[in-house]
């Protein structure tokens, strides 16, 4: 089924608002009217089987333009809006792109070598002609999603219009979404988790509240305003809102459930917040844009008494943790967390042994690792490949940062590997303060983690930063924050 | 708002936003500034903050959207 028709299935009636933000509102009559307009008109001049590309924040044109991509049986390939300009010139030598779909303000970082599109000359709609859409097939891929990704070179996540709907339709079902719902979304369309707030509001009638904000306490006043009963967010979305504005006493009256994934969040504000928050669901959630978003989700009722973890597969999802040698762990053992269902992608874009490296005999090797309950409750205790190898030691950064972050004030932690000539990796914490000044002392959080932590998970360096870099998804940016380390360390090796 | 003080906010959006000097005028806004996210936007009210020994009522960081506002804002902190 085309995933558009899909998501318009259950409309409650045209007049009824599905788009909201300060620029005014879109009923989904509005809404629907717009998207067929422009998929006929994609569908005359273009045919189906084209890539299209789209790049835009969170706005009606982009939401017109994605969907009637979709809808017109073409391929929307989404990117971030702060990609570099080389990672842009890639994805166009690499992709065969037959027109891009671009917001005004990023207009000087695409080629000429392509038609383009803005939100000023979309093409103007044809008299209603009925275009018939069916030929457009389950396993067509609908989007590709271009991934952060830890390795820095982005891979294209081909997602078609089965994974599509069956992982709108999980979702639907564990959060108990109704037509009643309306989100308040702060997270992008273009990335699988701010997209999925996009297909599962469409999916049940319910509304969107596009919360551009310069400053995320903009987001508490649209949830207000709006009378929103959703919000999403990720790890640094729930920090800096504990840690800079006055979330944790706002009342929120209309909200019925928060969402959080896309990275673990330190148990001190899972605790926090749901304490704050007792009648209201909060939702930790787990998943990768290799699965279209969603993997696992926690029921609200276990969050205290499984405390950090990431629950269990979401309906339709078989969620495993394996050995090496393929089996179920035991309690307490390490495994690989593995996935199969529905919505496991395609395919990498144009990369059939990246693909093969992760989707073997139909499920998705996630190559995170994790530990299971008595009740098969599943705890992530990292990436495989970012675990630190110290002193002959393998240890789970998540440990460390949990640790340093359930101290007084510390409002934030990363630990990283650092190469080193003794030890391998030296395990270095990066933190950033609770409070200005700070409150707490490098010595004192050295001595904290000295008397708690077993000698060879003890960082040999502390860092303080004010504010961490953050990736286009809004995760906190590793990989940025180990260049500035080298780099630093570089020049005092030089100037020394 | 005293003129040195006005140079060190203008350096402070330099430095964060990596643009010259001379592109920071009171129209450039948050809306249509590319490299102005919201990401940026806390590292600048971080620096002001710092430089300046202040704290910036939540308000005024969601008000400060273009470069005009933000010395408007900053004014009654700095007076």
């Amino acid at each position: 089924m085309n995933f558009v028709d899909y998501l318009f299935e259950n409309v409650p009636n045209l007049y009824k608002e599905c788009i909201l933000s300060r620029d005014g509102t879109l009923t989904y009559g509005d809404l629907i009217e717009r998207v067929d307009a422009l998929a006929g008109d994609l569908a005359i001049k273009l045919g189906q089987g084209n890539e299209c590309l789209l790049l835009a924040e969170n706005t009606p044109f982009f939401i017109i333009v994605y969907l009637a991509v979709i809808k017109s049986g073409n391929t929307a390939l989404l990117v971030e809006t702060r990609i570099a300009d080389d990672q842009l010139a890639t994805i166009f030598r690499e992709c065969h792109i037959r027109c891009a779909f671009v917001q005004k303000k990023y207009l000087a970082k695409i080629p000429d070598t392509c038609t383009i599109f803005t939100e000023d000359n979309l093409p103007t709609p044809s008299p209603s002609k009925t275009i018939d859409f069916s030929s457009v097939k389950d396993d067509d891929v609908a989007v590709v999603i271009f991934t952060s990704g830890s390795t820095g070179t982005k891979k294209g996540v081909m997602l078609t219009h089965r994974n599509l709907c069956a992982n709108t339709g999980s979702i639907v079902q564990y959060l108990g979404l109704t037509k009643e719902d309306r989100i308040c979304a702060t997270l992008p369309f273009f990335y699988c988790y701010g997209a999925s707030l996009l297909h599962t509001h469409l999916r049940v009638g319910g509304s969107i509240v596009l919360s551009n904000n310069i400053f995320l306490a903009g987001a508490l006043r649209d949830i207000n305003t709006y009378a929103c009963t959703g919000f999403a967010g990720v790890p640094s979305t729930y920090q800096i809102l504990v840690n800079k504005t006055p979330f944790l006493k706002e009342p929120l009256p209309t909200l019925r459930l928060m969402q959080q994934a896309g990275g673990q969040l330190p148990n001190k504000y899972i605790r926090q917040i749901a304490e704050a928050f007792p009648e209201k669901h909060f939702f930790v959630m787990y998943g990768a844009t290799e699965a279209t978003a969603r993997l696992s989700y926690l029921p609200s009722g276990e969050i205290h008494t499984r405390l950090g973890s990431i629950g269990k597969g979401i309906p339709g999802v078989t969620l495993e943790v394996i050995d090496e040698k393929g089996n179920p762990v035991k309690p307490g053992e390490t495994g690989e967390i593995v996935a199969s269902g529905a919505n496991i992608m395609k395919g990498y874009y144009g990369d059939p042994e990246g693909t093969q490296s992760v989707i073997r005999n139909g499920k998705l090797f996630t190559g995170d690792l994790a530990t299971v309950d008595e009740d098969g409750y599943i705890f992530i205790i990292g990436r495989a490949k970012n675990i630190i190898k110290s002193g002959g030691y393998r240890i789970s950064h998540n440990e460390i940062e949990e640790f340093i972050c359930s101290l007084d004030g510390v409002a934030g932690c990363v630990v990283l590997g650092l190469p080193d000539e003794i030890m391998g990796e030296a395990i270095v914490a990066v933190i950033q303060p609770g409070n200005t000044p700070e409150t707490i002392s490098k010595e004192e959080i050295h001595q904290h983690c000295t008397k708690h932590l077993p000698s060879y998970k003890v960082p040999t360096a502390i860092h303080f930063v004010k504010e961490f870099p953050l990736n286009a998804s809004d995760k906190v940016d590793k990989q940025a924050i180990t260049a500035s380390l080298l780099s630093s360390k570089q020049k005092k090796e030089e100037g020394g | 708002m005293a003129s040195f003080e006005e140079q060190t906010i203008k350096n402070i959006f330099c430095e964060v936003l990596c643009i010259p000097a001379e592109e920071i005028t009171d129209t450039l806004a948050y809306n249509s500034c590319v490299q102005w996210d919201s990401l940026k936007h806390l590292q600048i009210v971080a620096m002001i903050e710092e430089k300046f020994e202040i704290e910036i009522d939540m308000d005024d960081i969601i008000a400060m959207e273009n470069y005009g506002k933000v010395k408007e804002i900053l004014h009654k902190y700095l007076t």
